[in-house]
């Protein structure tokens, strides 16, 4: 009997036990300490958001581009001085001051305070609002801060007989706007919407928290998990559903409209069609700028069609590039151009196709009757190199007036032996036909050679100058090409100079075999090389930005002296693709010179 | 003052032109000055060519053009630079430049004269020479050139070059011509359109004379002669018999009676009215001078610009503008610059095209220059040039321009464009509608004044000169 | 075409030769008004197919064993043919031809050509172009030529067009008019918001006191060129038609074309040209891709005409500078022949097959023989229908053919 009755005693007084820490567990959600909040955005946005932009450390992005060798230099030119003393720059600096004192913190403590702790912003579909989450380092700093502000917007809005800034409630918190703008503070949180509903939602997770937020989607998840280092701002899109909701109708059509998009990118939109996801970084520091693109990639999705973009098993990679030092621009990729040719049916519209039917016939008569998609284009290996290179014309008479570039293709012959005929017959026709040309239009004429170099044959064509032409320094264009074709083991050259086919018989033969990590697509661009190639001619430029700008000459002699010193501050350009690791990859990066 | 041309007393006609209370020396007289003689002024420079009585200026500006002939543009770093492509649409790029930049007051020895410009412009189309059939940049750099040091000096000598440049025979196809079966096309040429006109030679005159040319050829773009080639017979060119030479058959044609009169005719035309076509009494002393001065030019055209006939009513708004004057008048006269690619590229649209005449007739000019898709064009011309962003007046906006020259409102904006641009005034009806026109534009100021000035060059009266 | 051709065509500027020669059209002389009366004057349209169309596959003789065997791959079978009759039938491409047909718009003249037939295309195209051989003087075309004959003082306002990119053919050169070689719509048309700069000019040109001379002269021209421009705006703008317009080149020429003929513009010739018919090798998608792009631009062109109520007045000439072997090469293609059909279509053509079809056992070189002569289509159309003497233009009397119904 006894017993019994303690049986209920301890149950009752474990069950009042349980009921107690509940109700002390929702008493702790109901008053959390906001101020102490120490969870992160994205733990406070709908699961169901479909895009998301963040940027972790606004204070560090902000401190590496004010030390910037770029913005430091900007800040040094007259320009710059001359626009920062108009009238509006003033006002605004005068303003901003006037807030500093009214607020008590420099501008930048003010950003560093009120931002340090990161911006994020997301999409939410079902509201279909945009939502900003900013985290301040000090909660009783946004707060007064905030005040301050608000106070002196208000107190502007009545000077001016506008309607002043109208608030309201929610659960204790008051929100500021109306209509497509509001905002509120609650603890370190600054929230801002355009959409009512989809900020009281942050609100009501800010104040109850929520079982799952973005941070549980999976795809979410998967895209956190795979960034590399520390983006300045990184992004992410939820494709996969915009794509079933019917809002990427561009993708619909597999098709793009021109074969050099085509050759460039036409993988990309394969990849598109299927990703779940795809995330965007940013990486910025005193060096480089890097803007990236990945998307989740798997062979499975890659249509018969695209297999000449991605390669086998979405592996082909392009060849490391035969740079040398003057080198303007590279261009290395992996494409089975043949098979593209051979597919233009799935590739290209109707009327893209009428027209390379058109120039399929063209093509295969002036290759004497080869089939130009299967033979002569088959005849190519996937790996090929376009290089634009800087000619320096020091020790070369007749040098041309106007100094251009050369430029060259480079490749892998598929049957060697056969192929190297094939291209050298047709080079060499192809010069001949040019000289019957020529000869008729009274321009030089070509004089075909062969030259040996380091035990290859390389067929070259120059081009004959007059006699009183010889010495000249400002002999006509053409006097900056000599075509040439050159082989090495199963490679093959195309060069607008010979000298540029002996380098890059250099370059091939003193290949490394190691390289990084291998790219689909390796495109380079030196700022070096191209702002020499640039003052090569400055002549010619200056001459004609002043027709072109009906300048003085000493307005475009600073204009084009202007450019080639902000060339000056870049190390170059570089944009890769990589289809490896079972991700895609678009790469943009910029250097500068340090 | 007769209405008739034909009855105009030809001494009175070129004797030098006197201000008087009814034809006073005015802004508007200055303008039609710089408009014949160039391709117009700023109303800065108009008052100050005002300061110099019309005779004095004219003599004025023919020394400064003769001065400036001088002064070869080969070492011209802009052209040079133009001619590196190889392209000769940057080269006429590179004239219209210079005919922009080209100064009245003479003073800046770097700057060429408009007169000159204007005159190697009439001798270009006089000696037709296409770039697309010579299609060598250099070429007709060079032609232009020798175009430009004999414009005010002596048409025998500039004859006689241009009788041996390669590029006026690529075109008229006279790189060869043999002593068995003689080349007629220069020959022909030379005396229909050069020196005589038609009807003052026979067919047997220009066989004759395309014997003294056997043995004159380019090879490899220069002129060569080829005495295996050429014909020592003797020659009866238009009535003078001898063992002529190319330059000796040259001489001969160039001592008709016809020559001064036919260039003289020619220089009325360009310099005083389009039509009609000039009595003979009126020619008659100006082919006298040419004669008498040794077929020089610049006695010939001082007289024309400081003569009375020059300031009359049978002058003043005589003229179609061409194309060339349109464009490149409406920038300077509002000292203005641009891209001066595109308003080649423009000037071509609408009918010329420098260093592209048609054929070697060269531009026929007045009426012809006028259809409906060249007065579209010259309206388009107008609006994209006040449109395009390369566009400036005085390295500023329209709307600083017209405040420089105290241009506040409207009504005071179409007097000043009138009196500026308009050989033909308006008159108040037409000032009134432009009025209402300009009030009804919208948009900031410097887009409204264009605007105006679009309007403004649609009027009949711009298209007169 | 080849490449090789593009390379041996002299290389000319794009930009174009403008019109020097016109003045203001009559009526508006008499008439003062902008009140423009529609012309009855008949217009044509010359589509110039370079590079020497295919006859035999154009207009097929699908029943002939000579053929078949001389075409082992590139003949058009009987199957594939869309017929005209029993014997012959058009490429399954040319679908745009047999629906002129069917609606008794296009007549087919077969075996045109001339005589010691001339192979290269330049050539032969400049004696289609000027009547003359190499050995004579050729400065101008038959069509400049025409120009040059009907001027009579008060010449009509742009009297030929040429529509394209390419260089000006050389039929329409002529001694002293300058055709304006157009490529859109843009050159006859006030840029930017037009109509109140119309209508200012348009106000004071009717209070101005006409003057006399040069000043009446512009001021008459200025009337005209901005009623044109107004007539080409309001046509193209509300340019409405039930046709849809393939969106191919030519296609897209014609449809200016069409725009313009609308608007009133007293032009009397067109022309436009189709480029690529030199089909040495894999002759047949080119060739069904150019027959496609030919016969559906020219049956939107002539329907829509006749919907805008021109097709009384408009005829369509299209023709080759030579036609192609009978026997096909060993790349699948076909060389430089000589004789082949030319087309006439339009509401008064009299369509059908007209001439026989040439032998494709009696040939010459290979090559069927001719057995109308060029110029006598040219005299056809220069008679009957600009209404002008022919003899003078071609430099001799040539029979008419019995294509267009009086």
């Amino acid at each position: 009997m006894e017993n019994t009755m303690n049986r209920h005693l301890m149950t009752t007084a474990f069950l009042c036990g349980l009921i107690a820490s509940a109700l002390a567990q929702t008493n702790a959600y109901a008053q959390p300490d906001l101020d102490a909040d120490k969870r992160t955005a994205v733990e406070l946005l709908p699961a169901s958001c479909l895009a998301v932009v963040e940027m972790q450390h606004p204070d560090q992005l902000l401190t590496t581009l004010t030390e910037h060798r770029v913005w430091t230099e900007i800040q040094q030119r007259p320009e710059y001085t001359a626009a920062i003393s108009n009238p509006g720059y003033m006002m605004f600096l005068g303003i901003r001051t006037h807030i500093e004192t009214q607020i008590g913190m420099k501008w930048r403590e003010a950003y560093d305070t009120l931002l340090g702790g990161g911006i994020t912003v997301a999409f939410h579909p079902e509201t279909e609002g945009l939502v900003a989450l900013v985290r301040s380092t000090d909660a009783a700093k946004l707060k007064s801060t905030a005040k301050t502000l608000i106070e002196l917007g208000r107190a502007d809005a009545r000077s001016k007989g506008n309607e002043p800034l109208p608030e309201d409630e929610y659960r204790d918190i008051t929100i500021y706007g109306k209509n497509d703008a509001r905002f509120a503070i609650a603890g370190p949180w600054l929230v801002m919407t355009n959409k009512d509903e989809l900020g009281k939602k942050v609100l009501d997770t800010l104040l109850d928290g929520s079982r799952t937020s973005i941070k549980d989607n999976e795809k979410f998840a998967a895209a956190r998990k795979s960034v590399s280092g520390e983006p300045a701002i990184w992004s992410w899109v939820d494709l996969g559903t915009v794509r079933d909701a019917g809002l990427a109708n561009g993708l619909d059509k597999n098709q793009t409209e021109n074969p050099i998009v085509e050759l460039l990118v036409g993988g990309v939109l394969t990849n598109l069609r299927q990703t779940p996801y795809v995330t965007a970084s940013l990486y910025v520091s005193g060096e480089s700028t890097r803007l990236q693109f990945a998307a989740p990639h798997e062979n499975e999705w890659v249509e018969e069609f695209r297999e000449y973009w991605f390669g086998p098993d979405s592996q082909g990679a392009a060849d490391a590039p035969l740079e040398t030092e003057s080198t303007i621009l590279s261009i290395s990729t992996y494409r089975k151009v043949s098979e593209m040719w051979l597919r233009a049916g799935d590739l290209f519209d109707e009327r893209m196709n009428d027209e390379l039917a058109k120039a399929d016939a063209n093509l295969t008569t002036f290759f004497a009757g080869k089939d130009f998609g299967e033979d002569v284009l088959g005849s190519f290996g996937p790996a090929m190199q376009v290089l634009v290179n800087r000619q320096s014309f020091d020790d070369v008479l007749p040098k041309p007036a106007l100094k251009l570039p050369s430029f060259a293709l480079a490749g892998h012959l598929e049957n060697a032996a056969e192929s190297q005929t094939e291209l050298r017959r047709t080079f060499q026709s192809m010069v001949g036909f040019l000289n019957v040309i020529g000869a008729m239009q009274g321009n030089p004429q070509l004089d075909q050679d062969i030259d040996i170099y380091r035990d290859n044959k390389i067929y070259t064509a120059s081009f004959i100058p007059e006699p009183d032409e010889k010495d000249s320094e400002r002999a006509r264009i053409q006097f900056n090409f000599s075509p040439s074709l050159a082989f090495a083991n199963d490679r093959f050259f195309i060069a607008s100079t010979k000298q540029m086919a002996k380098e890059l018989v250099d370059a091939a033969q003193n290949e490394q075999s190691t390289r990084g990590e291998l790219s689909n697509t390796a495109i380079k661009l030196n700022a070096k090389a191209l702002g020499e190639a640039l003052a090569d001619n400055r002549d010619q430029l200056v001459a004609q930005n002043m027709i072109k700008k009906g300048q003085t000459r000493e307005e475009s002699a600073n204009e084009i002296g202007l450019l080639l010193e902000v060339l000056g501050l870049f190390e170059g350009v570089s944009f890769d693709v990589k289809t490896t690791g079972g991700e895609l990859k678009l790469e943009l990066t910029i250097q500068t010179k340090n | 003052m007769p209405q008739d041309i034909a009855s105009i007393d030809p001494d009175w006609a070129w004797s030098p032109f006197s201000p008087s209370t009814e034809q006073p020396w005015n802004r508007r007289l200055a303008a039609h000055l710089c408009r014949r003689a160039g391709f117009g002024a700023t109303s800065k420079e108009l008052d100050e060519l005002l300061e110099r009585e019309p005779a004095e200026l004219a003599r004025s500006l023919v020394e400064n053009a003769k001065a400036a002939s001088m002064r070869d543009p080969e070492t011209d770093a802009l052209a040079t630079a133009m001619l590196a492509t190889g392209n000769s649409r940057n080269l006429a790029a590179w004239w219209l430049y210079r005919m922009l930049n080209s100064s009245w007051s003479g003073d800046q020895a770097t700057q060429t004269s408009p007169l000159l410009e204007k005159l190697t412009l009439f001798w270009h189309g006089h000696f037709g020479t296409g770039a697309e059939k010579v299609d060598d940049a250099e070429m007709m750099f060079t032609q232009n050139r020798l175009l430009r040091r004999h414009s005010l000096g002596d048409f025998g000598a500039m004859t006689q070059e241009i009788s041996r440049d390669p590029a006026m025979l690529i075109y008229l196809d006279s790189t060869t011509n043999r002593k068995a079966h003689p080349n007629e096309n220069y020959a022909r040429e030379i005396m229909e359109l050069f020196c005589l006109g038609e009807g003052n030679y026979t067919e047997r005159d220009i066989q004759e004379l395309a014997r003294c040319f056997t043995g004159w050829e380019v090879r490899r773009k220069k002129f060569r002669f080829n005495r295996y080639q050429h014909d020592t017979g003797t020659k009866t060119i238009l009535g003078k018999t001898g063992k002529f030479t190319g330059e000796e058959g040259v001489e001969v044609v160039l001592k008709q009676k016809a020559l001064p009169r036919f260039i003289a005719r020619k220089l009325i035309r360009f310099f005083v009215f389009d039509e009609p076509a000039a009595p003979e009494q009126l020619v008659e002393p100006l082919a006298k001078l040419l004669r008498q001065s040794g077929l020089r030019i610049a006695p010939v055209i001082e007289r024309i610009l400081a003569s009375n006939i020059f300031y009359s009513a049978f002058a003043v708004g005589r003229k179609v503008r061409s194309p060339v004057e349109l464009g490149i008048g409406l920038l300077r006269c509002l000292n203005g610059s641009s891209n001066l690619d595109r308003v080649a590229q423009h000037l071509d649209e609408i009918g010329q095209a420098v260093f592209y005449p048609p054929n070697v007739k060269g531009w026929d000019g007045g009426r012809t220059w006028i259809n409906t898709s060249t007065l579209l064009g010259r309206s388009n011309l107008v609006g994209e040039l006040l449109r395009h962003e390369a566009t400036r007046f005085d390295g500023q906006t329209l709307e600083a321009l017209a405040k420089k020259n105290a241009v506040s409102n409207p009504g005071e904006l179409i007097e000043w464009l009138d009196e500026l641009l308009l050989a033909v005034p308006l008159d108040d009806s037409a000032k009134s509608e432009l009025l209402a026109f300009a009030e009804q534009t919208t948009g900031d100021p410097s887009r409204r004044i264009a605007r105006l000035i679009q309007t403004l060059s649609t009027v009949p009266q711009f298209h007169l000169a | 075409m080849t490449t090789r051709r593009d390379f041996l065509k002299s290389s000319l500027g794009t930009s174009a030769v403008v019109s020097i020669g016109a003045t203001a059209p009559q009526f508006l002389l008499q008439a003062g008004a902008a009140e423009a009366k529609p012309t009855d004057e008949t217009i044509l349209v010359m589509v110039q197919l370079s590079g020497g169309n295919d006859g035999l596959n154009t207009v097929a003789p699908f029943k002939e064993s000579a053929y078949r065997k001389a075409r082992p791959t590139l003949a058009v079978s009987a199957g594939d043919a869309l017929k005209i009759d029993d014997s012959y039938g058009f490429h399954p491409a040319a679908k745009g031809l047999s629906n002129l047909l069917e609606s008794d718009r296009l007549a087919i003249i077969q075996g045109v050509g001339y005589a010691n037939p001339n192979r290269s295309h330049f050539e032969s195209m400049d004696i289609w172009h000027t009547c003359q051989r190499k050995t004579a003087v050729r400065n101008d075309g038959w069509l400049g030529r025409f120009l040059d004959n009907t001027r009579q003082g008060d010449a009509l306002d742009i009297p030929a067009i040429h529509l394209g990119r390419e260089k000006q053919p050389l039929a329409l050169s002529s001694q002293d008019i300058r055709v304006p070689s157009v490529t859109s719509l843009d050159r006859f048309r006030l840029k930017e918001s037009a109509g109140q700069l119309r209508k200012t000019v348009t106000n004071i040109g009717k209070s101005a006191s006409p003057g006399g001379g040069l000043l009446g002269f512009v001021q008459t021209s200025t009337g005209s060129a901005l009623s044109a421009s107004e007539q080409i705006e309001a046509a193209s703008g509300r340019y409405k038609t039930g046709i849809t317009y393939p969106e191919s080149g030519l296609a897209q020429k014609l449809k200016t074309v069409a725009q313009l003929i609308d608007s009133g513009l007293k032009t009397r010739i067109y022309y436009v040209t189709l480029d690529g018919f030199d089909t040495h090798s894999r002759q047949a998608a080119a060739h069904e891709a150019l027959l496609r792009e030919l016969s559906g631009a020219l049956d939107a062109f002539v329907r829509d005409m006749d919907e805008h109520g021109h097709g009384d007045r408009v005829l369509t000439m299209s023709f080759s500078e030579f036609g192609r072997r009978l026997q096909e090469n060993a790349s699948e293609g076909t060389d430089h022949g000589a004789a082949a059909p030319a087309f006439l279509a339009g509401n008064r053509v009299k369509s059908g097959l007209i001439g026989k079809h040439p032998s494709l056992h009696d040939l010459q070189d290979g090559d069927v023989k001719f057995h109308t002569d060029f110029r006598q289509l040219y005299a056809t159309v220069l008679d009957q229908w600009l209404g002008v003497d022919s003899a003078p233009i071609l430099g001799g009397k040539f029979t008419r053919v019995p294509a267009l119904r009086s």
